[in-house]
């Protein structure tokens, strides 16, 4: 979202309905948002839904995944419900990454104020109360909106679950989170998982790959680190051999380096550093 | 006659007043007795008075002679009860008048009848200031420039009891010690090692300025010979001088230690202990019957350096988990309970296996995975945790030794380090006794360190791939923050988080 071609929308207005919407049944008829945005936050959207219940172990899955979808230009949509949905938005708002709180009630039922980076998009209009109705049919817009929906926690009852039946309907992949067997929170996905409706996710990178994204691509290494890995690529080297050879300071190197490892890119061992294979 | 003279005890760090009695008796054998829960040195101060009051030319009472030291539930130990008893008995036996009683004596007597250097004078003045109602203090001479730096005490330098009594009676008057004032600016004096000497290790270095900079702990690990000790040593050559708050509370451990030299009036420079791998547990935290400070204590507000540090029992280093965390010693004794400040930076060096070559590029490692492993754990994992930055040093090429680059000198790195320490205390000094970032805690953290979106997902991603533990994520902030301070940069950016990461605990 660069700042030139920026372009915000006038505030609380109904919308024109993303395309990706155009197909589901039953139809959306209006929809309303609530912020400032730009048309690119509907562009790749991943949903991210859970249960209400949510326990430690949801939320450091959260913790792990999000980051890394964020990394990836992801939006993460969900029902800005308590519980998962409300910590999936957060952690995303927390480290930068676009959001989109699709809402069971009227736009302006709850007094939020969305920010730059999180959109409220509801069906219904104005004050509307939420009714029970409302949030499976507002399942159906989090799964239409979004390339596929990962449940995390889903009870053997869960709301999240007529989401991901939604998701398969229209065509989107869904993903489960395996989680304890002896959970009652997560009996669901599990079950999920056992009768081949749903991917099994261990690690982030079974998202991406599905989906052919790779982070390298995404942030090309700069020239910096490009010449770098050009040294390491000859032989393995202690960080003082790399600074010398370069002629750059120590913290900058470091720096540099520890980029690398997060990318997986070099591994250190021994105090020297070496580019990894694979 | 009954003479009542003030003296003071020292308990910890602070005195407390101890009121000399002495009574000489009409009736009675002679005899001459001390009471009040004394110990050993003060039950032998009778043979020294007695034999310095002879000597110093005076007629001891041939009578039956009682001293009590009041209160009664202090142990009163050391040689510096001889002053004031000394000057009780002649206050008793009218060689002196009766004074109105706002001074105060402290001191140890030589056989002669001269004043010998005496421990904890500048607790002495510090008490005589703090009660309000004593005046004037009569120590050793060769303490007394050590109690001449607090102001509002009139402290009068003793060489022997002849020269007291005299002022004392009026007819020679004593010249008061005159106020010294803490002069933070005096000149640095050598130190054992320049950063410019050691060939190199930049990686090191850099880290070295980061720990002195924001006063973080640090392990050093290395093959031998590779220059750790060498490092750790020029470590003092870059910490700025002490202000003059700090100069107090470390001159006042060094006092109650007894570590004051005679005619020392305060520690300029910044204490750099390093204690053997064969020291006990009271060497390292203090204690004893009668509790003296240890090495963490003496090592406040500067360096301990433990080489070898595997080497340590494990009893030892467990020990310092409290005072790595209080910044502070509690030690509780039957006879009571004291508290020794104990803000020290750890430096550590280590081998990465027993015999040293482990990763070593020309040398065989003789060592077995097992060795290797069981090594490694003999640090603990909580001491692990409590040291901010890890840093390897390598095995230097001796070719490379010859290296005629001009290294970069100490002064140079003080100066980066000084500034960054100018901007830590101005952004905690609302905080009580917080100078350096790794004083922080979570609370500060999580105020002063605030990361911009790009920076917390580093983080995360951080978090997730090193599985850094809680600790370990506020100790990555807090280098970071370091790291941000001698950029002179007020936000953290992605290159200072990045840097900090390359410091944490490695496999």
């Amino acid at each position: 979202m660069g700042a030139s071609n920026f372009v915000p929308k006038l505030y609380k207005y109904r919308m024109t309905i993303p395309s990706q919407l155009l197909k589901i049944r039953p139809k959306v008829q209006h929809l309303y948002y609530r912020g400032e945005y730009d048309e690119s936050i509907f562009n790749k959207c991943i949903a991210v839904v859970g249960s209400r219940r949510m326990t430690a172990y949801g939320k450091r899955v959260l913790e792990k995944i999000i980051p890394c979808l964020v990394e990836e230009g992801v939006t993460i949509v969900s029902g800005y419900m308590y519980g998962t949905d409300k910590e999936a938005h957060k952690i995303t708002l927390d480290c930068g990454g676009k959001t989109i709180a699709v809402l069971g009630w009227g736009i302006d039922w709850n007094p939020e104020v969305p920010s730059k980076n999180l959109l409220f998009v509801s069906e219904y209009p104005n004050d509307l109360k939420p009714q029970l109705w409302m949030f499976p049919k507002r399942n159906r817009i989090v799964a239409g909106l979004s390339l596929g929906v990962i449940v995390i926690e889903a009870s053997e009852d869960s709301g999240s679950l007529i989401t991901a039946d939604m998701a398969k309907k229209f065509g989107r992949k869904v993903f489960c989170i395996p989680g304890p067997i002896t959970s009652t929170v997560s009996k669901g996905s599990n079950t999920y998982i056992r009768d081949g409706l749903a991917s099994i996710v261990t690690d982030v990178n079974d998202i991406t790959q599905f989906f052919n994204w790779k982070i390298a691509e995404k942030h090309p290494s700069n020239g910096k680190q490009l010449a770098l890995l050009d040294f390491l690529d000859v032989e393995p080297l202690t960080m003082d051999e790399i600074s010398e050879k370069m002629c750059r300071k120590v913290s900058d190197v470091s720096a540099e380096l520890s980029l690398l490892q997060l990318k997986g890119e070099v591994i250190e061992e021994g105090g020297k550093y070496y580019v990894s294979k694979g | 006659m009954l003479a009542k003279v003030k003296t003071c005890a020292i308990v910890g760090l602070s005195g407390v007043l101890v009121e000399v009695e002495v009574d000489i008796a009409s009736r009675g054998l002679p005899s001459f007795n001390i009471v009040g829960f004394s110990g050993k040195a003060v039950e032998e101060a009778r043979e020294r008075v007695k034999t310095a009051l002879v000597n110093s030319g005076f007629a001891f009472p041939l009578k039956k002679i009682t001293v009590n030291l009041a209160p009664s539930d202090i142990l009163k130990e050391g040689g510096s009860y001889d002053l004031p008893i000394a000057i009780g008995i002649l206050k008793a036996c009218g060689e002196i008048d009766e004074t109105e009683n706002n001074e105060l004596f402290y001191g140890e007597l030589s056989l002669d009848g001269k004043v010998r250097h005496t421990k904890g004078v500048l607790l002495v003045s510090i008490f005589a200031k703090e009660c309000g109602y004593i005046n004037e203090i009569y120590v050793p001479k060769d303490s007394s420039k050590e109690g001449a730096i607090v102001e509002d005490t009139t402290v009068f330098p003793v060489s022997n009891i002849q020269e007291l009594v005299n002022h004392l009676r009026g007819s020679k008057k004593i010249l008061p010690q005159g106020v010294i004032n803490i002069d933070t600016d005096l000149n640095r004096g050598k130190f054992e090692f320049d950063f410019c000497e050691v060939i190199g290790q930049e990686q090191a270095k850099r880290a070295l300025t980061i720990a002195a900079a924001g006063g973080h702990n640090i392990m050093l690990s290395g093959p031998p010979g590779s220059g750790k000790t060498m490092l750790a040593r020029a470590l003092p050559s870059i910490l700025p001088m002490l202000s003059a708050r700090e100069v107090l509370e470390v001159t006042k451990v060094y006092s109650v230690a007894g570590l004051l030299s005679p005619g020392e009036s305060y520690i300029k420079n910044r204490s750099f202990r390093a204690p053997h791998h064969s020291m006990s547990l009271v060497g390292l935290i203090g204690g004893g019957s009668h509790p003296v400070p240890g090495e963490v204590s003496l090592s406040h507000l500067g360096v301990l350096f433990l080489d070898e540090m595997a080497e340590f029992p494990r009893s030892v280093l467990e020990s310092m988990r409290q005072p790595m965390e209080d910044g502070k010693v509690v030690i509780s004794r039957a006879l009571g309970r004291v508290e020794y400040p104990a803000n020290f930076t750890l430096v550590a060096a280590v081998n990465p296996c027993p015999c040293g070559y482990n990763g070593h590029p020309r040398k065989v490692c003789s060592c077995t995975p097992t060795q290797i492993i069981r090594y490694k754990k003999r640090i603990s994992g909580p001491i692990m945790d409590r040291i901010d930055i890890h840093v390897h040093v390598p095995f230097v090429e001796p070719s490379l030794l010859d290296n005629t680059a001009a290294q970069v000198r100490s002064e140079q790195i003080l100066e980066e380090v000084k500034s960054a320490r100018k901007l830590q205390y101005e952004r905690l000094m609302h905080w009580e006794n917080m100078y350096t970032n790794s004083q922080m805690r979570n609370k500060q953290v999580t105020t002063y360190c605030s990361l911009s979106p790009e920076s917390v997902r580093l983080v995360r991603t951080a978090v997730e791939k090193y599985d850094l533990s809680t600790r370990g994520y506020f100790r990555l902030l807090k280098v970071a923050r370091t790291i941000a301070d001698l950029a002179h940069s007020s936000d953290i950016l992605i290159a200072h988080l990045a840097e900090a990461l390359q410091y944490r605990i490695k496999g």
